[in-house]
């Protein structure tokens, strides 16, 4: 705890004995009753900054953020460093992220150090990578034994990385080193087909580009055809190694300098800069998670695990590692939602509805989630209130919508699914949302509406058949 | 006295020693999707002494697809009453060739003679009744085609010339040496690849020309613009308009129902009509199928059978020429959640005069498993129609003692009791034959007509047609349970042609033939 700042500009016997008292029981972890006594030295003595901040920590210390904040955003004009700091603590607590940024950065000025006051800004940045990425790596060597700043920091850099290829993607459109990360991307989720297709396309943009022959060797080997590899192989060796007399971005990756890729790649305005970039921020990615499964278990850990598995579609194994994430942080919320989710991926709805029924209090993630699970166990009149308060609480949640809408259809309530039903088309990939909604048209009698949602399914259909053909048909292995 | 009476009635099945059928599908280390696929079953009098005989579907060796020896043998059984079978494949001449998958059992030259139709992977196969115990081999002959992947396959009078056609359901392009890695390689999990790997196909609608050829009228007709996985194929005439429609499942993909606009014409129209999804608007895995109906309002209404999950979707024909999604509403959805269906049928064991439900159940994948909570080897499960239009559990019906890999199945009464009985293939395993023992079950009657005709009782409407189920057939009269009265019945027989005879006083709880 920070020590307590009392400045008493005007003393009395009195003011000193209930100032004494009140740090006692501050001192005691009694915050609650210490604020009273603070609250009457501030009447005693308005205006006093010390005050002020004493009575703001005693509040936010006892979980009072909302009286709080007032005082300490009063307290923080006078300039003292902890006001910033207990300010922007308050403000995340009470959902408001965007104001805690400011405070927390003027605390972390004055001592860059503290650990717990980096932790907070990396929590207001709400996975604003840009934000959240140099407190991550100053974290990542004050305190390298904490598995939560591998975690962040590796999911930061995958940020990086991502918004980097996406800008390869609109300045670079269909380049070869676009092509190559594209075929890499399918490839480390054994998508064979399509890394091979696209490792062709990346070969015919940019024959020269180390790596690529060396990958489509390593897809023939794996579709069981080692004799095709032989000549990529052979291609691969005739590229040689990279002139590395002056250092580039290419060299400094071979070398693993994976921070010098970075900087030589970062002034180039060309695809292949980007390329670098996206390589160097990918493997940098790499290292924070190695760096996380070399420490001892944690809650981040399996976490890690579990989005990994869940990404490769292998859900059975991805929640056996969220129970494990749960068996070490019991009770947290976002992992919890995360199980429950998994278990309905599996079917496993008997466990899901027994981490539920646990849930103290429901979220509209969870109220989601419960009229998810009874849904669907086709117990749609029992799903009905369930997603409604989740609509209700949280009417931006257009999964749940979509939900609803599909419990008052399948109810018998087509009227009331209509509005539902429209709120969620935005999440429509595969026309079924634009068919539940001709089907409760239909139901309502509403005739011409019904063609028209109609109408948009077929287009919508039409189109994704169209893509999976042409899919289909480039992604086939085929000899060198 | 009738709702007492019905809150009685129970449906019980007792397992019967099996005929010595086993289903060889040849199953590899490749996982080829065809391996999990066979099952068909027909049961239908092939020599005319009254009794339900039984034909089953075999596998072959894969890739080859040659059957290799007897054990690969479709097989007939003969029907020697109380419950004893007579293996007759060799003398019948009905071992058949290649990869068997489906049955459809009509007369289709018209000879009184119910013939035998086998769908199969690249190789399907017209086998004639010669009516003296013998079959011939008239593929080549009929001009039907062996250049797909055959699934299923009905026979029904499309264009009102008194001959039965020939509808095959084709499921897609699928090669051994095509097949792909599917499932999880570290972990060893080899398993069959999603059906969206097999490019879809039109189905086959061949005319018979009444000459023992066939001619091949899918472009003709309109059928071949669908292309789809087709899996089961059933009849009816859903808009009452005097011609035959069909409905035809699809695995992962939308159904289709073919309406039989006349003129030999057909037209693709379930998506308007509402049955080639449900109403949630993702395809399930479509299966088996039934076309019957189950509520009572003359109206034929259309059940399938999918995957965990995906529940058997019930559609409701309203009369209109469309149908409504009525899994939920009839309970049907709740009732079959956690279960992977492949046979079906619309059934009244009990003879309370309501259609119950029979699917046949196992999942798709063997190694299910691992990836899910859900079983491979599932129980097969009867619905009772408890109330109009709604379904329900039947506890203890004897089928949940037997877990296995089903796959076809059909519907008889095989033992002559008036209670319906129901035979089950089983993947790499031995057929089931379930007596039905329902205690206390209602009165009933059986017409031997042939396909297409319509016969009328208490108000209840039912029309012959043989395909049903997954890749199955039944060709073994037209049965109604017509409940606790015991009083002679008043029948209206409306024939193919459209010509109706009424019949006054039959008695109850006989077989009749009818004469036309």
């Amino acid at each position: 705890m920070l020590p307590l700042l009392l400045v008493l500009l005007a003393q009395s016997p009195g003011v000193e004995q209930k100032a004494a008292q009140a740090r006692a029981l501050m001192e005691q972890g009694r915050f609650a009753e210490a604020a009273p006594l603070w609250g009457d030295l501030v009447k005693a003595m308005p205006g006093n900054p010390g005050l002020l901040l004493n009575l703001g920590m005693a509040l936010h210390l006892a979980g009072e953020d909302a009286k709080a904040i007032p005082l300490l955003e009063q307290a923080a004009k006078g300039g003292a460093p902890p006001a910033f700091l207990f300010l922007g603590a308050s403000y995340l607590r009470t959902g408001q992220p965007t104001k805690a940024m400011a405070p927390l950065k003027r605390f972390v000025a004055a001592d860059p150090r503290h650990v717990e006051a980096r932790l907070m800004l990396v929590d207001a940045a709400q996975g604003q990578a840009t934000e959240a990425l140099p407190h991550l790596e100053v974290l990542s060597r004050l305190d390298a034994a904490r598995p939560a700043v591998w975690y962040q920091l590796g999911r930061a850099y995958e940020e990086f990385a991502f918004a980097e290829f996406a800008q390869l993607g609109k300045q670079f459109p269909e380049s070869g080193p676009w092509f190559a990360l594209l075929a890499d991307s399918r490839s480390k989720t054994s998508q064979n087909r399509a890394a091979f297709f696209f490792y062709r396309k990346a070969l015919a943009k940019s024959p020269g580009m180390r790596g690529l022959h060396a990958a489509v060797a390593e897809i023939y080997r794996r579709a069981g055809e080692p004799s095709w590899a032989l000549s990529e192989d052979a291609a691969e060796v005739k590229l040689g190694e990279p002139v590395c007399k002056v250092m580039t971005a290419e060299c400094a990756f071979a070398a693993g300098k994976l921070s010098q890729t970075l900087a030589l790649a970062r002034p180039l305005r060309t695809a292949e800069g980007a390329y670098w970039r996206v390589r160097a921020y990918d493997g940098l990615a790499r290292e924070a998670f190695g760096r996380l499964n070399a420490l001892p278990e944690s809650p981040e850990g399996y976490r890690f695990q579990a989005e990994t598995l869940r990404e490769q579609q292998k859900y059975a194994e991805s929640v056996a590692a969220w129970r494990e994430a749960l068996r070490l942080a019991p009770g947290h919320p976002d992992y919890t939602r995360e199980l429950i989710s998994g278990l309905l991926q599996t079917r496993d709805y008997a466990e899901a509805q027994k981490l539920l029924d646990a849930a103290p209090e429901k979220s509209p993630d969870l109220n989601f989630l419960q009229g998810d699970l009874l849904l669907n166990q086709q117990l749609a009149d029992q799903a009905i209130p369930f997603l409604e308060k989740a609509a209700k609480q949280d009417p931006n949640l257009l999964a749940a919508r979509a939900a609803l809408a599909r419990a008052l259809l399948q109810a018998g309530q087509p009227a009331a699914a209509l509005p539902h039903a429209t709120a969620a088309l935005s999440l429509d990939t595969d026309g079924s949302l634009h068919f539940q909604l001709a089907r409760a048209y239909q139901a309502a009698g509403q005739a011409e509406p019904a063609r028209a949602a109609m109408a948009k399914y077929q287009e919508i259909k039409a189109r994704n058949t169209e893509q999976e053909r042409l899919a289909e048909e480039q992604a086939r292995i085929t000899p060198p | 006295m009738m709702l007492f009476w019905l809150a009685l009635a129970q449906i019980r099945f007792e397992a019967m020693p099996p005929p010595g059928f086993v289903l060889r599908n040849h199953a590899t280390a490749d996982k080829q999707l065809i391996e999990t696929m066979p099952g068909g079953v027909g049961v239908f009098d092939y020599n005319g002494d009254g009794r339900p005989d039984l034909f089953f579907a075999n596998g072959a060796a894969v890739p080859s697809l040659r059957k290799e020896g007897a054990k690969d043998a479709n097989r007939l059984y003969r029907n020697d009453g109380n419950w004893k079978f007579t293996d007759v494949t060799e003398s019948a001449g009905v071992a058949g060739e290649g990869y068997a998958m489906g049955v459809a059992a009509g007369d289709f030259d018209g000879d009184g003679h119910v013939d035998l139709f086998v769908a199969g992977v690249y190789r399907n196969q017209l086998l004639r009744n010669l009516g003296n115990g013998k079959f011939e081999d008239v593929t080549s002959k009929s001009k039907i085609k062996s250049d797909e992947w055959s699934v299923a396959a009905g026979w029904f009078d499309y264009d009102g010339d008194g001959r039965l056609d020939l509808l095959v359901a084709n499921y897609g392009k699928w090669t051994a040496a095509e097949n792909r890695y599917c499932g999880d390689s570290a972990r060893h999990l080899r398993v069959y690849c999603h059906p969206k790997y097999f490019a879809p196909r039109p189905n086959q609608l061949y005319r018979n020309l009444g000459d023992g050829t066939f001619e091949d009228v899918s472009v003709k007709s309109g059928m071949a613009l669908s292309k789809g996985r087709g899996m089961a194929v059933v009849f009816a005439d859903y808009d009452g308009d005097g011609r035959l429609d069909a409905f035809v499942t699809n695995d992962n993909l939308p159904n289709f129902l073919f309406h039989n606009l006349g003129g030999g014409k057909f037209e693709e129209v379930a998506l308007l009509a509402g049955v080639a999804l449900l109403d949630h608007g993702r395809p399930v895995a479509s299966m088996g199928a039934d076309f019957r109906d189950y509520d009572g309002d003359g109206r034929p209404d259309i059940v399938v059978t999918a995957l965990n999950g995906e529940t058997f979707p019930v559609f409701r024909n309203q009369g209109d020429g469309t149908f409504r999604d009525q899994t939920f509403a009839s309970q049907v959805a709740r009732l079959t959640n956690t279960k992977a269906g492949w046979g079906v049928g619309f059934v009244d064991f009990d003879n309370d005069g309501a259609l119950d439900l029979f699917t046949a159940n196992s999942h798709v994948n063997d190694l299910v498993d691992q990836f899910e909570a859900a079983a491979y080897l599932q129980a097969n499960s009867v619905f009772r129609q408890a109330e109009k239009g709604k379904f329900a559990a039947v506890e203890n019906s004897g089928l949940e003692k037997a877990v296995a890999a089903h796959r076809g199945c059909t519907f008889a009464d095989v033992d002559g009791d008036g209670r319906v009985d129901a035979i089950v293939t089983v993947l790499d395993g031995a057929v089931e034959l379930w007596r039905n023992v329902s205690p206390a079950a209602g009165h009933w009657l059986v017409f031997d007509v042939p396909l297409g005709t319509q016969v009328e009782v208490d108000g209840r409407k039912q029309r012959m047609m043989s395909s049903l189920s997954y890749a199955s057939s039944a060709h073994a009269g037209l049965h109604f349970g017509l409940g606790p009265n015991a009083e002679p019945r008043r029948v209206v027989v409306t024939w193919p042609s459209g010509k109706q005879q009424v019949l006054e006083k039959v008695a109850v709880d006989q077989r009749v033939s009818v004469p036309r």
